[in-house]
C-alpha cells in the first residue's frame, strides 16, 4: 500500500504566512488538493510545490485568483506542450540517424 | 564590484514618480517571474535584480540615500559618518537600514550600500528555484546501472543511474535546487538524461535496432555469424535461402527495461545482404552457368 505525506494547512499558513481562506479558495477554484481527517485540513505533499507557486503569483505578482487559475492553466498546457515536444524530438532522432 | 543602475533595470527615469516605478516593477516582475519561465535561468536572474532595484527605488529613503551618492556608493558610508558626526551633539547616529531578513538574493552593490539587508516587507518564505540540469549518456552508458558523480553549485553529489534509462527521461534530487527564501527549504534538482545516438545501435522503447551485413555465400547457403551485441559477441545461425532485408528477433538481447532488473527488450537485426565484388573470370563464368540453370 502507498503511503503519502500530509502537511496540515494551518502549519502551512503558518509557514507561508498566508490566510487560511487563501488556501480553502485555491482548492475551491480547483486549483490545488485538500484531504479532510477528522476536522483537520491537510495538503498533501505532491500537492505542496502547486500550493507554493500559486501563492507566489499571488503574492508576488499581485495576480487575483481568477488570474492565478488562467496562468496555472496555461503553464500546465504549456508543461504539457514541452513533454509532447520532447516525446516527438526523442521519436524523430530514431529515424534521423 | 561594479555600480547597479537601478533605474536603468526597471526602464524608467531618475525622475520617475512611484507610481510609475511601480508600474514598472510589476510589467517587468510578470514577464521575468521564475515560475512563469521555469527552465531559463537568466530570466531567474533578471528577477533578482529587478527585485533588489524595486526595493531600492519603491522605498523613499533608499532611494534617496541612492540617487544622493550615485556612483560614489563607494564612499557612501565615509560621507555619512562625515556628516553624521556634524550633528551628533543632539543624536546618535543610527544604522538606517537594519531590516531582520536575509539578503542573501541581493547583490554586493546592494550590501555595501544598504548593509546587506533586503528590510523586505511583506516577503513569505518559500522554496527555492527549482534547477535544471542535463547529464549527457551514451547508449552503451545508460545499458548499464552505474554511478556518477556531478558537481552541482560546488557540492559533489553522487547519483546512480539505473540501466535503462531513456532518452529526456527526468529524475529529481530533492534539496539540490536553490536555497530557499526567508527560511524555505531548498529547491529540488532535475536532471533530464540525453541519450547520444549510437552509430550501430538504433533504440525504441526496450528494443534494439541493428543492420547486420553478411556475404552473398552465407544467405544463399546459409551459416553461422558472430554478432556484437551490448553484452557481448553471439553466434547466430542463418538460414539458408535468406533474402535481403530478412528482420530476426532475438528475444531478451535488447535493451534492459528502466527499474525492473533481469528484464530486457528484444533485439531485432535486418540482414543486408553484400554482393561480391572484383570478381574474377572464373567466379563471373560459374555465377553465369548459375543463371543459365536457372537458379
Amino acid at each position: 500500500m502507498q503511503t503519502e505525506q500530509l502537511i496540515r494547512v494551518d502549519t502551512f499558513c503558518e509557514w507561508h504566512n498566508v490566510e487560511y481562506s487563501f488556501i480553502h479558495l485555491l482548492h475551491e477554484y480547483g486549483l490545488i488538493e485538500i484531504t479532510t481527517k477528522e476536522d483537520t485540513d491537510f495538503i498533501p505533499e505532491s500537492g505542496l510545490k502547486q500550493a507554493e507557486k500559486l501563492i507566489r503569483l499571488h503574492n508576488d505578482l499581485q495576480i487575483n485568483l481568477e488570474g492565478v487559475e488562467v496562468v496555472a492553466y496555461l503553464l500546465e498546457q504549456l508543461q504539457q506542450q514541452q513533454t509532447e515536444i520532447n516525446l516527438l524530438q526523442n521519436r524523430l532522432r530514431f529515424y534521423e540517424t | 564590484m561594479d555600480f547597479i543602475d537601478y533605474y536603468q533595470i526597471l526602464g524608467v527615469k531618475k525622475n520617475s514618480t512611484d507610481d510609475e516605478i511601480k508600474k514598472a516593477y510589476r510589467k517587468l516582475a510578470r514577464k521575468l517571474h521564475p515560475d512563469l519561465n521555469p527552465n531559463d535561468k537568466e530570466s531567474n536572474k533578471k528577477f533578482q535584480q529587478l527585485n533588489e532595484a524595486n526595493e531600492v527605488l519603491s522605498d523613499p529613503e533608499k532611494r534617496k540615500k541612492y540617487d544622493q551618492y550615485g556612483k560614489d556608493w563607494q564612499h557612501s558610508e565615509q560621507f555619512e559618518n562625515a556628516r553624521q558626526s556634524g550633528r551628533r551633539s543632539a543624536q546618535t547616529g543610527g544604522q538606517e537600514f537594519s531590516g531582520g531578513f536575509g539578503g542573501d538574493d541581493f547583490s554586493d552593490f546592494f550590501s555595501s550600500m544598504f548593509g546587506g539587508s533586503g528590510g523586505r516587507r511583506s516577503q513569505s518564505k518559500f522554496r527555492g528555484q527549482d534547477y535544471n540540469s542535463e547529464l549527457q549518456l551514451s547508449l552503451k552508458d545508460a545499458y548499464t546501472t552505474h554511478q556518477q558523480t556531478l558537481t552541482i553549485n560546488g557540492k559533489n553529489v553522487r547519483i546512480t543511474i539505473p540501466a535503462g534509462v531513456e532518452n529526456g527521461q527526468v529524475i529529481k534530487l530533492k534539496g539540490y535546487g536553490a536555497p530557499g527564501v526567508n527560511g524555505g527549504p531548498n529547491g529540488d534538482l532535475y536532471i533530464t538524461f540525453s541519450i547520444a545516438n549510437d552509430p550501430v545501435f538504433k533504440r525504441s522503447g526496450n528494443d534494439l535496432y541493428i543492420n547486420e551485413n553478411i556475404g552473398l555465400y552465407t544467405a544463399v547457403l546459409g551459416g553461422e555469424i558472430t554478432i556484437e551485441t551490448l553484452s557481448g559477441k553471439i553466434k547466430l545461425k542463418v538460414n539458408a535461402e535468406t533474402q535481403n532485408g530478412t528482420k530476426t528477433r532475438l528475444k531478451g538481447k535488447g535493451f534492459p527495461v528502466y527499474k525492473k532488473e533481469g528484464e530486457f527488450g528484444d533485439l531485432y537485426i535486418t540482414y543486408n545482404i553484400k554482393i561480391p565484388t572484383n570478381l574474377t573470370g572464373k567466379q563471373k563464368e560459374l555465377f553465369g552457368q548459375l543463371a543459365s540453370s536457372g537458379a
